[in-house]
């Protein structure tokens, strides 16, 4: 029967070719995705982008990504409103993603300063040290570091210690309080003038007092051991007043650390 | 107390009548206010306060949707404020990262300038 109506046969495929080209013309004219979505993409890419996010937040990224796919979806779909609230979620959750990389970030530097700080603090108590030693003229022997207190910093025959010392011995026991280790020798010296009964009471008088004064600035008492030598240990001529002076003196040794394993 | 008894309340009847509550948007608002009596307790409140602010209010609205029977609006509505709610605290967590890394370096800075002003006086006496 077609072939009597071959116009009719014609205007149907006209019809169809028409309802088709509708179809696709209105799919090819399709609304643009809305700004929230537009936006949500762009932001994703910036922070795709940026290596400090896609280093240390790589999980929130993902999230993101998985919203805005999820967004892209809903607008498919044909969902304006639900691709706009994704979109939405999906922008938050980029900033998320930036934020937990800043704060990775952050802990990073942190737990790098943290170590600078242990380097450089160490650097200047050695160099404080050093300071520190300066002025107690201390030297290093084969015994420890010795520090020698002049007899100009005791009161004329008396054991009792000038008080311009004071700061010098509190900066000692500070380095002593840091260094728990290290025993401490205290030695107290004298010239040969006067009887050696005398001198003896003195050089131990003028030990024990430098050694009170540690134990006032907190170093342990049993670190401590504190002698006085009287004359019997001269490092220069008593012939000379010079040599006397070197003579009266207490020194302060810093022994080495007992060294682990040693009985 | 009573926001929580009625959300409680909204929850159980949104079990009870799924039939006619879609859960989807009770859970949300369930979810939603958890997260932000938890996040109002904690550093989120100092460092956002303004993220948390947009999170109450959406949350409030949500409630309201959902008094309304108005579910899809009321969902949305709860995942936006707890989305918001997560960005508050993730925002807090990285301020606080980056005080403390900033007092570190500030404390080196500090220890690096005393040994540096000290050596200067003790080679100038």
């Amino acid at each position: 029967m077609r072939r009597d109506h071959p116009n009719r046969h014609h205007e149907t495929l006209t019809r169809s070719a028409l309802a088709v080209a509708l179809v696709l013309g209105v799919a090819c004219a399709s609304r643009p995705p809305p700004d929230e979505l537009v936006r949500a993409e762009s932001e994703y890419e910036a922070a795709a982008a940026d290596p400090e996010v896609s280093e240390h937040a790589p999980v929130a990224l993902h999230e993101a990504e998985k919203t805005l796919e999820a967004a892209r979806e809903a607008e498919d779909d044909g969902d304006r409103n639900e691709a706009k609230h994704l979109a939405y979620l999906a922008t938050r959750r980029v900033e998320i993603a930036r934020e937990v990389a800043r704060r990775d970030a952050a802990q990073a530097a942190a737990q790098q300063l943290g170590r600078q700080q242990q380097v450089v603090a160490a650097e200047a108590r050695a160099a404080e040290l050093q300071r520190q030693l300066e002025t107690l003229q201390a030297r290093d022997t084969e015994r420890g570091i010795v520090l020698s207190l002049r007899d100009v910093l005791f009161g004329v025959d008396e054991a009792r210690l000038q008080p311009g010392v004071l700061p010098d011995l509190a900066r000692l026991a500070t380095f002593l309080r840091e260094h728990p280790d290290r025993p401490v020798l205290i030695e107290g010296h004298t010239d040969s003038t006067g009887s050696s009964d005398y001198n003896l009471r003195l050089s131990e008088a003028r030990a024990a007092s430098v050694e009170n004064v540690l134990i006032q600035n907190g170093v342990a008492p049993e670190r401590i051991s504190a002698r006085g030598f009287g004359e019997s240990q001269p490092i220069a001529s008593n012939a000379s007043a010079a040599g006397r002076q070197q003579n009266r003196r207490v020194e302060i040794v810093i022994a080495h650390a007992p060294q682990v394993g040693t009985r | 107390m009573p926001k929580r008894i009625t959300i409680v309340a909204l929850v159980a009847a949104g079990l009870l009548c799924g039939c006619r509550t879609p859960t989807g948007s009770t859970a949300a608002i369930a979810k939603a206010d958890a997260a932000l009596s938890q996040a109002d307790l904690g550093a989120a409140a100092t460092h956002a306060p303004l993220e948390l602010r947009l999170a109450r209010e959406k949350l409030a609205r949500a409630e309201e949707e959902l008094r309304d029977e108005r579910y899809t609006e009321a969902r949305r509505l709860a995942e936006q404020a707890l989305v918001d709610v997560q960005l508050a605290e993730a925002k807090a967590q990285s301020a606080e990262a980056r005080a403390a890394a900033d007092d570190l370096r500030r404390g080196v800075q500090t220890i690096e300038n005393e040994a540096r002003d000290g050596a200067a006086s003790g080679t100038h006496p």
